[in-house]
């Protein structure tokens, strides 16, 4: 597998973890409300 | 001293996001079942078993991974297990935001695209081009070649451990070298399981040597360092480094002419140096 610069890599895992966070742990804790609420 | 059956001896860091972002739906399963909400029930037990599904799928990934870069190849088998664990968490987020969330299904859709990409950016994509290693060796179909060589995996896994304890750069050289030629054995072998029966006892003495010269180097130079051991050492790793490049020469020219011969020089070197 190629090299890549660190930054890169730093800035793929920071957008990936950002993805994630604003999709997984959103979506669940909305889900989490919605059930209570509903 | 053969290979100890620790399958699991290099530590893999999960995908720790996918396991405990989706917690919150845990007490949702108990509400929605309290309240009777079939559909929340139903929607939130899914959703939480495909996320933690999809992070045991990622993490075997991310294993892969790392037993190609430490060893040259893995056991696990080459699929896009990181693609489908990505794949399960988006399935997961799509069906929260549809069926609890009530939102239309493009932006379901949306979630879990944004959902699989997370997980790719922040895991990586399956490396399953790794050219030969795609030949996985545990894929042959026969079963006792795929036993010999995952047991000779196993060894060559230990000299990487203990050539991590010999902190001497030229000497730690030599046995990544060692190991490298092992592995292009392993993998020739893998190509061409009838050869396996001309490279059983390669495998048997060889590797077994290669692993309690080094095993037995890294714990008495720790104790007592010497030089003479350490020139002892050298000579026995120029030996073996010598012997695998003649041994997966003839490997592959599938020339039949006796190898057992060379074998029974190394043994005797390694005894006469005190190794086995």
């Amino acid at each position: 597998m190629a090299k890549r610069p660190l930054s890169v890599l730093i800035l793929r895992k920071s957008v990936g973890s950002l993805l994630l966070w604003g999709t997984v742990g959103l979506i669940s804790l909305q889900s989490f409300f919605f059930v209570i609420v509903r | 001293m053969p290979a100890q059956g620790k399958r699991d001896q290099i530590p893999v860091v999960g995908p720790m996001l996918l396991y405990f972002l989706p917690l919150p739906l845990l007490p949702a399963i108990f509400i929605a079942l309290l309240k009777g909400n079939v559909v929340n029930f139903l929607a939130s037990l899914v959703a939480l078993s495909l996320v933690w599904g999809g992070a045991w799928l990622t993490r075997r990934g991310i294993k892969r991974d790392v037993e190609i870069q430490r060893l040259g190849w893995s056991r696990l088998p080459a699929r896009p297990w990181k693609l489908l664990g990505g794949l399960a968490a988006g399935v997961a987020t799509g069906l929260c935001t549809l069926l609890i969330l009530r939102r239309p299904p493009v932006m379901a859709g949306s979630v879990a695209l944004a959902t699989l990409a997370g997980v790719l950016l922040s895991y990586g994509i399956d490396s399953l081009f790794y050219g030969r290693l795609r030949r996985a060796p545990l894929t042959t179909a026969d079963r006792d070649v795929a036993e010999l060589l995952e047991e000779a995996r196993l060894k060559i896994d230990s000299i990487d451990r203990a050539s991590r304890q010999i902190h001497n750069p030229e000497l730690n050289r030599r046995i990544r070298r060692i190991n490298a030629r092992a592995v292009e054995i392993l993998a020739t072998i893998a190509d061409d399981p009838a050869i396996v029966r001309r490279a059983r006892k390669f495998l048997k003495v060889y590797l077994d040597g290669a692993q309690r010269v080094t095993e037995g180097y890294a714990r008495v130079h720790r104790d007592q360092p010497s030089r003479q051991l350490e020139d002892n050492f050298r000579n026995v790793l120029v030996t073996i480094e010598d012997t695998f490049v003649e041994q997966q020469r003839k490997l592959q020219e599938k020339d039949a002419l006796d190898l057992d011969v060379q074998i029974e020089v190394l043994t005797r070197q390694l005894k006469e140096e005190g190794v086995i």
